[in-house]
C-alpha cells in the first residue's frame, strides 16, 4: 500500500476497531494448521466460551456432537439443519444438538438431538448419517467435570478417543516437554519418522542438515503443541521489539480478550555439524548459537511477560553429547531462569537402533 | 500464477483462464466453508472480497476495479465465464429463476456449486503451482471468515464494505482500488487490526480477514 497506509480507512475512519477486537474470537490465528487441529481447537474454545458466557446449567444437560462436515452432507434428505452464523460469540445454545462444522467454528448448522442413550447417539452419526469417518467431538455435560471427547478418526472408531477437560489446561514446562517428547518420538527422531515434506536432512548419510530445518522443526512443534493444548493459542514467528520469537503458548480469557496469559516462550535451535551444502560448523559456532538462544528466550519472555522460557535444542550433530552442549551456559540460563532441553535427531535408523540397544544394555 | 505455455498466449486468453480458475477456487472454498450452493450474487460478492482483500494476504489482485451498482457488485466477465463453466459441466447450477434486480432489469438467478468429478481434476492441477496454493489458502480463509455471516448479511455485505460503500463513489461509477488508484480502504482496515490485539500479539493474516468480516458484521447490524 502506498500513501497513507492503514490510516486511510475511508468510511470506516471513525469506527471502533478496538471494540471489534475485544468482541471477536481469535478465528484465523491458526490458518496455517491442518483442518482437524483447527476444528478440535475451535470446538474446545467454543465450549469453554459458552460455559463462561451462559453458565454451565443454562443449556440442556445433553451431549452436543460436532462433526467436521461443513456442508451437512447427509444420507437423510428429510433432515434440514438450521444455520447458526456468528457461532463463536457463544450466544447460541450448544448442548443437545448435532453440529455440522467447518474447520473454523465461526458458523455451524445443527439439528436437535432427541434425548437418547449413547449408543443411539453414535448410531445416528455412523448409521443414519453415514458420517462415521469424519473427525468428531462430543461435549458431555453430564459428568461431574464436563468433558470434551475427541474422535480424530470419527465416531466409527469409538476406541480412539481423547478426553479433554474444558475448564483447565496444564501448560507448565514439564507438560510442554512431555508433548515435545511425543512429537520427537513420532515425527522427528529418525529420517523415516519425518514426513516427506518435512525432512530435516539434506543428505542424511553425510549429516548435511536441510537449510530450513529450524522452520520445519518449528512447524512440527507448533502442530503438535496446538493439537495437544487445544484451549491455548500456539503462535509462532511474531516480530516483537526485541526480535522474533519462535513459539509462544498463550491463553486468552474466554470472556475478556484483554486478559491473556502468556504461558511460555520457546526458543528453538538446530545444532549442526554440517550445513546443507556440506560446509562445516565449528564447536564455537554451536556454543555461540546456544548462548544466543538463552539470551533470546529470556528477552522474549520478559517482553511478553510470559511465565516461563525454554531453549529447545534439536541436536543434529555427528555425535550425541547430551546436555554437554549447555555446559557453557548453565550459569547464564540459571541467572535468567531459562530452562534448557535437548533432543538428538539421528541421521540414520541404524544409528538410532544402536543407541536404543546400547541404552538398554546399560 | 499460471505456468507459461511454449506458445505465448494473448493477454486475453490468460486473463480469461485466470478468471475461470478463480471461479473454481471460489466455489471450492465456499463448499469447504459450508456456503454452497452459492447464490449468484453471493458468488459475485465473494469474488469482489477476494479482490479487495488480496493485499492482506499479499497475493495479486485479479480485478482491481468494479462498476458500482445499486445492490451487489456484479462482474459481467465473471458471469460469462461462470456460464461457460456450467456449459462444460465443471459447475452445476440449481434453483434457477429470474428476478428483477435493483436497476429494474431482469436477470437469471441461480445457485452454484462445483461438479466434483470434473472440477477435482482441475483443482489438482492448479494445486501443483506454489503461487496458486497461496491464493487457494487465502481464498479458503476468506470463505471461512465470510461463512460467519448469515445468508442475508452476506447478500448485503458490500453495502457496508469500506471500499464499495465509500459514499464518494456514486452508483454507476467505477470502484477502483488497484487499477489506476492505489487506495484500498478495505485492505487498510483489515491491516489496521494487526496491532490492536489486546493480548499484545500481532494479528496474523488469517486473523485480519476474520476481524474485518467481524467488523463488517457489526456495521451491518447497526444499519
Amino acid at each position: 500500500m502506498s500513501e497513507g497506509g492503514t490510516t486511510k480507512l475511508g468510511p470506516w475512519a471513525d469506527d471502533d476497531f478496538v471494540g471489534t477486537v475485544l468482541a471477536a474470537s481469535a478465528a484465523g490465528v491458526d490458518s496455517d494448521l491442518p483442518d482437524e487441529i483447527r476444528f478440535m481447537g475451535g470446538v474446545a474454545k467454543l465450549i469453554r466460551t459458552r460455559i463462561a458466557e451462559a453458565g454451565d446449567d443454562t443449556d440442556p444437560a445433553r451431549p452436543a456432537v460436532f462433526l467436521l462436515e461443513p456442508t451437512a452432507r447427509t444420507h437423510r434428505p428429510d433432515i434440514a439443519p438450521k444455520r447458526a452464523p456468528m457461532l463463536d460469540n457463544a450466544l447460541t445454545a450448544i448442548n443437545g444438538r448435532l453440529w455440522f462444522m467447518s474447520p473454523v467454528p465461526v458458523v455451524g448448522s445443527y439439528v436437535e438431538l432427541e434425548d437418547c442413550d449413547d449408543d443411539k447417539l453414535f448410531r445416528i452419526v455412523t448409521d443414519e448419517l453415514q458420517l462415521g469417518d469424519v473427525p468428531a467431538a462430543i461435549f458431555d455435560p453430564r459428568t461431574a467435570i464436563p468433558q470434551l471427547r475427541l474422535y480424530r478418526n470419527g465416531l466409527g472408531d469409538p476406541g480412539t478417543c481423547e478426553i479433554l477437560r474444558v475448564d483447565f489446561v496444564d501448560v507448565s514446562l514439564p507438560r510442554v516437554f512431555e508433548i515435545i517428547n511425543r512429537i520427537y518420538e513420532t515425527g522427528l527422531v529418525t529420517p523415516t519418522a519425518q514426513e516427506q515434506a518435512g525432512k530435516l536432512w539434506e543428505n542424511d548419510e553425510k549429516h548435511w542438515v536441510a537449510q530450513d530445518a529450524e522452520l520445519k522443526v518449528q512447524l512440527y512443534l507448533r502442530m503438535g503443541l496446538q493439537g495437544a493444548l487445544l484451549l491455548c493459542h500456539v503462535r509462532s514467528e511474531e516480530d516483537i521489539v526485541s526480535g522474533r520469537y519462535d513459539i509462544a503458548i498463550m491463553e486468552v480469557d474466554p470472556l475478556d480478550r484483554s486478559c491473556a496469559r502468556w504461558h511460555a516462550i520457546l526458543e528453538l535451535k538446530v545444532l549442526r555439524t554440517f550445513g546443507s551444502r556440506g560446509g562445516s560448523y565449528s564447536d564455537q559456532d554451536t556454543r555461540d548459537r546456544v548462548e544466543s538462544g538463552v539470551r533470546q528466550a529470556a528477552s522474549y519472555r520478559n517482553e511478553k511477560g510470559a511465565l516461563a522460557a525454554a531453549l529447545c535444542c534439536f541436536d543434529m550433530r555427528h555425535e550425541n553429547t547430551g546436555e554437554e552442549c549447555f555446559s557453557h551456559v548453565v550459569d547464564l540460563a540459571d541467572a535468567h531462569q531459562v530452562v534448557l532441553r535437548t533432543w538428538f535427531i539421528y541421521a540414520t535408523c541404524e544409528q538410532y537402533r544402536e543407541a536404543i540397544i546400547s541404552s538398554t544394555e546399560l | 500464477m499460471m505456468a507459461k505455455s511454449t506458445e505465448p498466449a494473448s493477454d486475453y486468453d490468460i486473463d480469461d483462464l485466470r478468471r475461470r480458475i478463480r471461479l473454481i477456487l471460489l466455489l471450492d472454498a465456499a463448499e469447504s466453508a459450508g456456503l454452497t450452493p452459492l447464490p449468484i450474487l453471493h458468488l459475485h460478492t465473494f469474488a469482489y472480497m477476494s479482490n479487495v482483500l488480496s493485499p492482506v494476504w499479499e497475493v495479486p489482485v485479479l480485478e482491481g476495479k468494479v462498476l458500482k451498482r445499486r445492490g451487489n457488485p456484479f462482474y459481467a466477465s465473471l458471469q460469462y465465464d461462470l456460464d461457460r463453466l456450467v456449459g462444460i459441466g465443471v459447475v452445476l447450477v440449481s434453483n434457477v429463476s429470474h428476478v428483477l434486480d435493483e436497476d429494474q432489469r431482469w436477470r437469471l438467478e441461480g445457485s452454484y456449486c462445483l461438479h466434483r468429478p470434473f472440477a477435482d481434476r482441475i483443482l489438482q492441477r492448479i494445486k501443483a503451482f506454489e503461487d496458486e496454493r497461496e491464493i487457494i489458502h487465502f481464498i479458503q480463509e476468506l470463505a471461512y471468515a465470510l461463512s460467519a455471516l448469515s445468508s442475508e448479511d452476506l447478500g448485503r455485505a458490500t453495502t457496508e464494505d469500506a471500499t464499495y460503500a465509500d459514499p464518494i463513489i456514486d452508483v454507476g461509477n467505477v470502484v477502483d482500488f488497484a487499477e489506476w488508484e492505489n487506495v484500498n480502504y478495505s485492505a487498510n482496515a483489515a491491516r489496521h487490526f494487526e496491532r490492536l490485539l489486546p493480548s499484545g500479539a500481532r494479528a496474523t493474516q488469517g486473523e485480519m480477514l476474520h476481524l474485518y468480516v467481524h467488523h463488517l458484521y457489526g456495521r451491518l447490524q447497526s444499519v
